[in-house]
């Protein structure tokens, strides 16, 4: 479990987030929405503990700041955003990075790394040269990695935290869904999932609870059911849209509309 | 599409590169011992060691020479040769660009510049003396580390042309303090200071190397065990945290041992460059970047390389010698263009 309270962070004098409040349960798959610079990925930083803030913090009710580095790195794994790997590792050596914080042999090792390479469909990009892929080969490879900390490959692995910023930015259709399945299933197996997105669509596919953030602020927690709607939606993204459901799920669908002859001012 | 031949630590294809390396570096030290401005002979090494083979056919004077110039001075090519490329694999990753270089940076001019004031004080003013010239350039190596990390390291994330560019400033800052003690300088201590500049293992004694050596070895050493950790740090900053490593004490770890290593370098051999970019770099194309493979060969591949730029260095001009600096300049120089260029092509694909 997963809890923010009263999490404040400024920047000069400007605050970048204010007052945040949240707890995150076991099994969901939460997706952080809102603007650009709205604070979605400040708000990763400050629970990676790679940022200074006030308020409170706590992974299964213990301040995250007690947490000695290489246990929370065994229950916590981060994927960035715009990382670039300059020396010319294999896929397979990056993906067996993850296993940094465990104790193990060179054997483990393999069987994990390949397990995940053969669940995320990652056989052609093994041997490949990291500094020579696409930037979604490349990020399909940094999730291995981060799938690889937590022990994802075991379909036992309860009471961990994933925090993905913008896991799909760079991906096709089918590894975008490819991706956020195996991020869905590794939630309802019993951890949790926080994932920056900015594809409506895709949020109202898979997440579990949505939280819009504006300005720093969280104005909206609740279930895509509750947070897509264009009376929610309109004022934060500027654009007209209209809402309607799934043909087949019953889950809200957003479809944009064009905006021609807006003048920018 | 560029495949890599192995993924994985064990593999045995790596094996080989280490005896490969081995068998060069046994190879190289037996020319090493053999010959030199007295000449050359291959009996030499095998007499000082089976003194009961080969009986009279080396006289003594050879074999003193032998223990007390060559010995010294192969220990000295070994020790230099190995910090020199650990320092430049490990400030590659904690740089996370294969283009750095203790010497490109700045750090053995700062060690340079620290040991040059020493030794031109030390004429001057009566509290200064020449023992003080390894723990001047190690000062001098940990100022410009620590300066020159802090100028290009932007969020975390550290700038490779600010860390070029800061390295060519502060190269030309050291040029020009050691060039103006110099300007000042009497005679004996002005041949020193040009031995510094051009690096040299011609002045190795076992008498010498009592302080720099132990210290040489224990820099490599504490490398060598934080390798795992230093590879996490090639994922970048935020990432090898994300890892369980504390980045911040291991980044003033390597910054002070790297300082440590190179400035005791310096102390003993004066300034010899590009040996920390492309030792590594050639292991890295062998067994590629995880530095539990790679920074063991790269230790054997410095100490190949420093003895076979020492064996050119006293062959060509024999019986005279070149300044060592010059060789490994001289090969390493064009190597850098070389990888100037591909690193801007790589940013055009």
């Amino acid at each position: 479990m997963l809890s923010c309270q009263n999490v404040s962070i400024e920047r000069g004098n400007r605050p970048i987030l204010d007052s945040v409040n949240f707890t995150a349960n076991t099994g969901e798959l939460i997706v952080l929405l809102g603007e650009n610079g709205a604070g979605k990925s400040t708000l990763l930083s400050a629970i990676c503990n790679d940022i200074s803030y006030t308020g409170q913090i706590t992974i299964d009710n213990q301040p995250l700041q007690s947490f000695d580095e290489l246990t929370l790195a065994t229950k916590r794994a981060v994927l960035l955003q715009n990382n670039q790997v300059n020396f010319s590792f294999s896929a397979t050596e990056l993906i067996a990075m993850g296993r940094y914080p465990y104790h193990e042999s060179i054997h483990e090792q393999k069987q994990v790394v390949n397990q995940l390479i053969t669940q995320l469909t990652l056989e052609k990009l093994a041997v490949r040269d990291v500094t020579a892929l696409s930037g979604g080969e490349f990020q399909r490879v940094q999730f291995a990695r981060c799938l690889a900390q937590l022990d994802a490959h075991k379909a036992n692995t309860k009471g961990k935290l994933m925090l993905l910023d913008e896991p799909t930015s760079a991906l096709d259709m089918h590894h975008q869904h490819l991706t956020l399945s195996k991020a869905k299933s590794f939630a309802q197996q019993g951890n949790i999932v926080i994932a920056v997105l900015h594809d409506l669509n895709l949020t109202s596919l898979y997440a579990d609870r949505v939280l819009l953030l504006n300005n720093g602020q969280l104005c909206h927690d609740g279930t895509p059911q509750e947070v897509l709607q264009s009376s929610v939606l309109q004022p934060i993204y500027k654009t007209h849209m209209q809402i309607t459901t799934h043909p087949t799920y019953q889950i809200p669908m957003i479809f944009s509309e064009p905006q021609l002859g807006v003048t920018h001012a | 599409m560029s495949t890599l031949a192995s993924p994985f630590v064990e593999s045995k294809r790596h094996i080989q590169w280490y005896w490969v390396s081995c068998a060069l570096l046994g190879l190289l030290a037996w020319l090493s011992l053999s010959s030199g401005a007295i000449g050359w002979d291959w009996k030499m090494p095998i007499v000082w060691l089976l003194p009961d083979s080969m009986t009279g056919d080396v006289q003594p004077l050879h074999l003193t020479v032998m223990t007390q110039i060559r010995l010294p001075r192969l220990l000295l090519a070994i020790l230099v040769g190995s910090v020199l490329a650990s320092a430049g694999a490990v400030t590659q990753a904690l740089c996370r660009n294969p283009l750095a270089d203790p010497s490109l940076m700045g750090i053995t001019g700062g060690a340079a510049v620290g040991a040059v004031s020493v030794i031109a004080l030390s004429a001057q003013i009566s509290f200064i003396h020449e023992a003080m010239v390894a723990p001047a350039a190690f000062v001098g190596a940990l100022a410009v580390t620590g300066l020159i990390y802090r100028i290009s390291n932007h969020h975390g994330q550290i700038q490779i042309t600010t860390l070029l560019l800061a390295g060519v400033a502060i190269n030309a800052m050291a040029m020009a303090v050691i060039g103006l003690f110099s300007f000042f300088a009497d005679d004996s201590s002005l041949r020193l200071m040009t031995y510094w500049q051009m690096g040299s293992l011609g002045g190795a004694s076992w008498s010498g190397m009592q302080y720099g050596a132990p210290l040489i070895v224990l820099s490599v050493y504490a490398l060598f065990v934080r390798r795992k950790k230093i590879n996490a740090l090639m994922l970048g900053e935020r990432e090898a945290r994300h890892l369980g490593v504390n980045v911040k004490q291991l980044k003033a770890e390597i910054v002070f041992i790297v300082a440590l290593g190179v400035g005791s370098a310096v102390a003993l051999s004066g300034m010899i460059g590009f040996v920390g970019l492309l030792v590594p770099h050639i292991a890295r194309l062998l067994v590629g970047p995880d530095l539990r493979r790679m920074l063991p060969l790269s230790i054997l591949l410095g100490c190949v390389a420093l003895l076979l730029a020492d064996w050119v260095s006293r062959l060509i001009v024999a019986p005279s010698e070149l300044p060592i600096g010059i060789v490994t300049a001289l090969f390493g120089s064009p190597f850098f263009i070389y990888q100037l260029l591909k690193q801007k092509r790589g940013q055009h694909a």
